[in-house]
């Protein structure tokens, strides 16, 4: 069983792409410990079975609310074999702060380019071959709601499944120094040995307290680092 | 400058270099239509400024 989990920001149509995979194989409950609907479904494709999980709609993963906690949690911790996440191709630059931070956890991603057709009535158009290999990840481009694109997509989590990526996006250079940095004393007191060295360093840098309590690591310490 | 905001800024001039490279933005002709709505705007809609 593959097990895919959905990410995005809210309305991209996730919710449509949830219902396209799974069709009337729903579960619908609550995230552990919270009043937040948590919606699982099974999808089958030429006889495999992916097990489908729709993560709240999040701007970021800062876990700063709610809704981003269950998302990093659950991806960080649960390690679905794909993150399918879907980006609304109309407002791409927005959508695309969430799949660098995805991309930054090394979830093994798929981009879901959805609402193409209002993209294009914008005015954009977008080169979905060089988007995927400036990402490093496969993009498939998508209309869900005429259902253009979802065999596509079952298609490409197939793929990834089997052919996990971590691409690595490097960012200016005083940034990677202090990532650099953090990273390394990150790796030398194995600090959170379970999560990508790389995304704990980030997530410090960014003095995130949810990740700064796991770490046991007070803000002082993480600025000695730096400095 | 806190490292959340160098962070975010770095996010958002790699997205920029990335949309750069990939997306056009493809200036659409105006419309006989268009042109119908921005005079009927600009002439009963836009605040008036002599008025200001």
């Amino acid at each position: 069983m593959i097990r895919v989990a959905l990410a995005g920001n809210p309305n991209v149509g996730k919710s449509v792409i949830f219902n396209a995979l799974t069709g009337a194989k729903q579960k619908v409950g609550n995230w552990p410990g919270v009043t937040v609907e948590k919606k699982e479904g099974i999808c089958e494709y030429k006889g495999m079975k992916m097990q489908i999980v729709d993560l709240p709609g999040i701007y970021s993963l800062t876990a700063t609310s709610i809704d981003e906690k269950i998302a990093r949690d659950y991806i960080l911790n649960e390690k679905p074999d794909v993150v399918v996440d879907i980006v609304d191709a109309s407002n791409i630059e927005r959508n695309l702060y969430l799949t660098l931070q995805l991309i930054e956890m090394e979830a093994n991603i798929v981009v879901a380019l959805n609402k193409m057709d209002l993209a294009r009535v914008k005015g954009y158009k977008i080169n979905v071959r060089r988007l995927s290999m400036e990402l490093g990840v496969p993009v498939v481009p998508m209309v869900a709601v005429k259902n253009e694109g979802i065999e596509e997509l079952k298609q490409a989590i197939v793929y990834a499944s089997k052919n996990p990526k971590k691409p690595l996006i490097r960012y200016n250079d005083g940034v990677e120094r202090a990532i650099s940095s953090v990273q390394r004393k990150v790796i030398e007191n194995s600090i959170l040995p379970e999560y990508p060295s790389r995304f704990v360093a980030i997530k410090l840098l960014e003095l995130d307290e949810d990740i700064l309590r796991k770490a046991g690591i007070s803000e002082e310490v993480v600025k000695g680092w730096i400095s | 400058m806190d490292f959340v905001s160098l962070l975010a800024m770095a996010r958002y001039e790699k997205i920029g270099e990335i949309i750069g490279r990939c997306v056009e933005r493809i200036e659409k002709p105006r419309t006989f239509s268009d042109l119908i709505d921005t005079v009927v705007l600009d002439k009963y809609l836009v605040f008036p400024y002599s008025l200001y």
